[in-house]
């Protein structure tokens, strides 16, 4: 593999990107055309397309058929450093956020599920099941998971109108003071897709995430996020041991 | 005053004290055996001897068909300070980290790149694109940026075998956080061919702005990461 192609390809996508910013261009703004680019750039067109491929696979442009490349809608960033409940976090963004039930019933607990809240199998936990919206668009489908004896009459809250961290925290006085995460790549189902209005096999975030009560495991939340509205950001300390 | 040492321990200071002040550069490949058995006038026997001292002390490195070169010894230890999250992410999957430069060079920051240091498009800038393997196998293609102000003679480097965080610990450089941004993207060719990877497949594209306590932009990176999952740990407000 040359390396030369790798570099050629990189400096066009540079290019690009560096013409959106130079031009102010806002999400929906249509680029030039690939000849116009190649014009423009004095690079070959098939290198264009390239890098016009690679800016689209990274979520940066879309292609409309028929009327060429446009700026792709900006992306929801969740920052991760501090975990806040969802809907605490958003509002301070300016975002309006929503909820929609799609299932809320006491379930046995399965293999996995028993073991990230550290139950025995079968033990009754709350499942609760929510499309989140941020201005009406879909952005997460969360499953989330409650020991049913940290928290008896769950069932009579209406979670599309209040948080459930705030319940757990202000009801129940549990005290939520550290969470873990795992992200992996999943791709969407048929039923997840038409919940998050994606597309079949559309790549979204895995997140498996758990919250803890000093040593306690509180709850177990599977959230899934499609890839092309979203990026995670997260801002590390640097220890000095 | 003679020197009683033996003659392979004699050289091996001789060879550490160049190291020490920066003769024979991180990252830069000593003289050859013979080079040194000529110029030296001592048998190659001893200075094989004498560099398999250095090696022992983890500050030289022998490559097959290439040379011997300059290293550090942080980079064999299973330690590493928390910028080095790539090294120590292949580590802890029991991996051998090691790297492969694709390309380096000194270039103009152009737009976008003035915007992320907050420099001017015409300042120099330090532009590394590496394979990170594990095991010899492909697991992150990184695109690493530093302004040319914040390491001067930085392209003399050889960063197949120097971390840039040793780097940036030997002119005292201290960062104080890492900002990051992860996102999901179907990677395209020739970076999915470098990954060994199937054309489309998602991977992990991650974005690692390092700052320093005066808000100064060190470096930036962009990974695409082959392999499925990552973890955060974050603390409830």
């Amino acid at each position: 593999m040359s390396k030369y192609a790798n570099l050629l390809c990189e400096s066009i996508k540079e290019s690009i990107e560096s013409y959106i910013i130079e031009n102010n261009m806002k999400a929906g703004d249509f680029l030039p055309s690939e000849r116009k680019l190649s014009e423009l750039f004095g690079a070959n067109r098939l290198t264009v397309r390239a890098a016009l491929k690679s800016l689209r696979s990274e979520h940066i442009i879309c292609t409309e058929h028929g009327k060429g490349n446009f700026i792709a809608p900006k992306k929801i960033v969740e920052d991760t450093t501090y975990f806040l409940s969802f809907s605490e976090g958003w509002t301070a963004d300016g975002y309006k956020p929503s909820s929609r039930l799609l299932f809320f019933q006491t379930v046995d607990a399965s293999l996995s599920v028993s073991r990230k809240l550290q139950l025995s199998l079968g033990e009754p936990v709350y499942k609760l099941v929510r499309i989140r919206y941020l201005d009406d668009m879909p952005i997460a489908l969360e499953t989330s998971y409650v020991p049913q004896k940290y928290c008896p009459g769950l069932e009579q809250y209406d979670f599309t109108k209040v948080s459930l961290y705030a319940t757990l925290m202000n009801d129940y006085k549990l005290s939520l003071s550290r969470h873990d995460e795992k992200i992996s790549i999943a791709h969407l189902t048929k039923q997840e897709a038409s919940y998050l209005h994606a597309r079949e096999n559309d790549a979204a975030y895995c997140i498996k995430g758990v919250t803890y009560d000093t040593s306690r495991s509180i709850e177990y939340c599977i959230t899934l996020n499609p890839a092309d509205r979203y990026i995670l950001t997260s801002r590390l300390q640097v220890n000095n041991i | 005053m003679l020197n009683t040492q033996p003659v392979y321990m004699q050289l091996a200071e001789f060879l550490q004290e160049r190291i020490n002040s920066n003769v024979y550069g991180l990252g830069n490949r000593i003289p050859s055996e013979r080079e040194l058995t000529e110029t030296l006038g001592i048998s190659r026997m001893t200075v094989r001897k004498a560099i398999n001292v250095l090696i022992e002390r983890g500050v030289l490195i022998r490559v097959q068909g290439k040379g011997t070169f300059v290293t550090s010894p942080k980079l064999n230890s299973p330690l590493d300070d928390g910028l080095e999250s790539m090294g120590k992410f292949i580590r802890e999957q029991g991996l051998l980290p090691s790297n492969k430069v694709l390309s380096c060079e000194v270039r103009k920051a152009g737009t976008k790149y003035a915007r992320i240091f907050h420099i001017s498009p015409k300042d120099d800038i330090f532009q590394l694109f590496r394979l990170r393997l594990g095991n010899g196998k492909p697991i992150a293609l990184e695109y690493t940026y530093i302004p040319c102000s914040i390491i001067p003679d930085i392209e003399t480097y050889n960063f197949e075998y120097t971390s840039l965080y040793d780097l940036f610990e030997k002119y005292e450089i201290k960062a104080a956080y890492d900002y990051q941004e992860l996102e999901i993207a179907d990677i395209c060719n020739p970076q999915a061919r470098l990954l060994e990877l199937e054309e489309n497949t998602s991977v992990f594209m991650l974005h690692n702005t390092v700052v320093s306590e005066n808000e100064q932009i060190l470096e930036h990176t962009k990974s695409y990461i082959s392999g499925n999952t990552v973890t955060f740990s974050s603390i409830l407000t």
